[in-house]
């Protein structure tokens, strides 16, 4: 068995072992750290709306709001 | 493949379903990786936090990712943590990194005894044998699953470079099992 480690293979599947035994992301992390994502993401597509409008009004000259 | 391109398109036009659905997909993966390097949960999720916000301005500017968006993610982070680990050590316990490795175990076997020293061993080795160049590529290439072309573009080196850096580390790694095993 010792010899059997010598292999660079005896390592790789001590790794395989270590990959699937690694802790989850914790659920109260995971949701909190969404949840202040899911703001951003709105605020940005938000942010990103009204950039549009503005430069289609620059665009096109209008001064009127519309819906 | 086409649907992470898809996916990607769509998160560069803003689209909120697709940047919950990136997210979703990969915070998971990203939280798992930052904690292999760093060690630490709060600092791993902070990270990850960072990742996505970076992401998400990238992509609010009109740049971001165009097509290996999995890379690019763990670029960041791994950017991130080489930045932060130049003020912080590393902390937690090593069981951390094996939380989960005996859930729902009630008496070991001896077998499993002799996996548990062998992953510890191979932990201590990685956190106290192995350069910080060494412990990136062997993470990246063994648990991480990027070929070595990925890991080059991840890490800034040239492909060759991480040939070398992770036979060493596997070298290293070797010998610490070895040992490790010959005191059984």
């Amino acid at each position: 068995m010792v010899l059997a480690l010598k292999d660079q293979q005896a390592v790789v599947k001590y790794l395989g072992k270590l990959k699937k035994a690694e802790p989850e992301y914790p659920s109260e992390l995971f949701a909190l750290r969404r949840e202040g994502y899911l703001r951003r993401v709105s605020e940005i597509s938000a942010g990103s709306s009204i950039g549009s409008r503005l430069k289609n009004r620059i665009k096109t000259g209008s001064t009127t709001t519309r819906a | 493949m086409t649907d992470t391109i898809a996916l990607l398109k769509a998160a560069q036009k803003l689209d909120e379903e697709a940047l919950t659905a990136i997210f979703d997909q990969y915070a998971p993966a990203i939280y798992k990786y930052t904690l292999r390097l760093c060690l630490d949960p709060i600092l791993a999720d902070n990270i990850v936090g960072d990742v996505f916000a970076q992401l998400l301005e990238q992509f609010a500017a009109g740049k971001g990712p165009r097509t290996n968006l999995r890379s690019y993610l763990y670029q960041t982070a791994y950017h991130l943590v080489v930045d932060r680990s130049r003020d912080n050590q590393h902390t937690a316990p090593l069981e951390l990194a094996v939380g989960t490795y005996e859930k729902g175990q009630i008496t070991p076997t001896q077998t499993q005894i002799e996996e548990r020293v062998m992953m510890e061993a191979l932990i201590s080795a990685m956190n106290s044998e192995l350069t910080d160049d060494q412990r990136h590529v062997i993470i990246l290439r063994f648990l991480e699953d990027f070929s070595l072309k990925e890991t080059a573009d991840i890490i800034g080196k040239e492909v060759n470079n991480i040939k070398v850096i992770q036979n060493r580390g596997i070298a290293k790694l070797r010998r610490a099992l070895g040992l490790q095993l010959e005191e059984l």
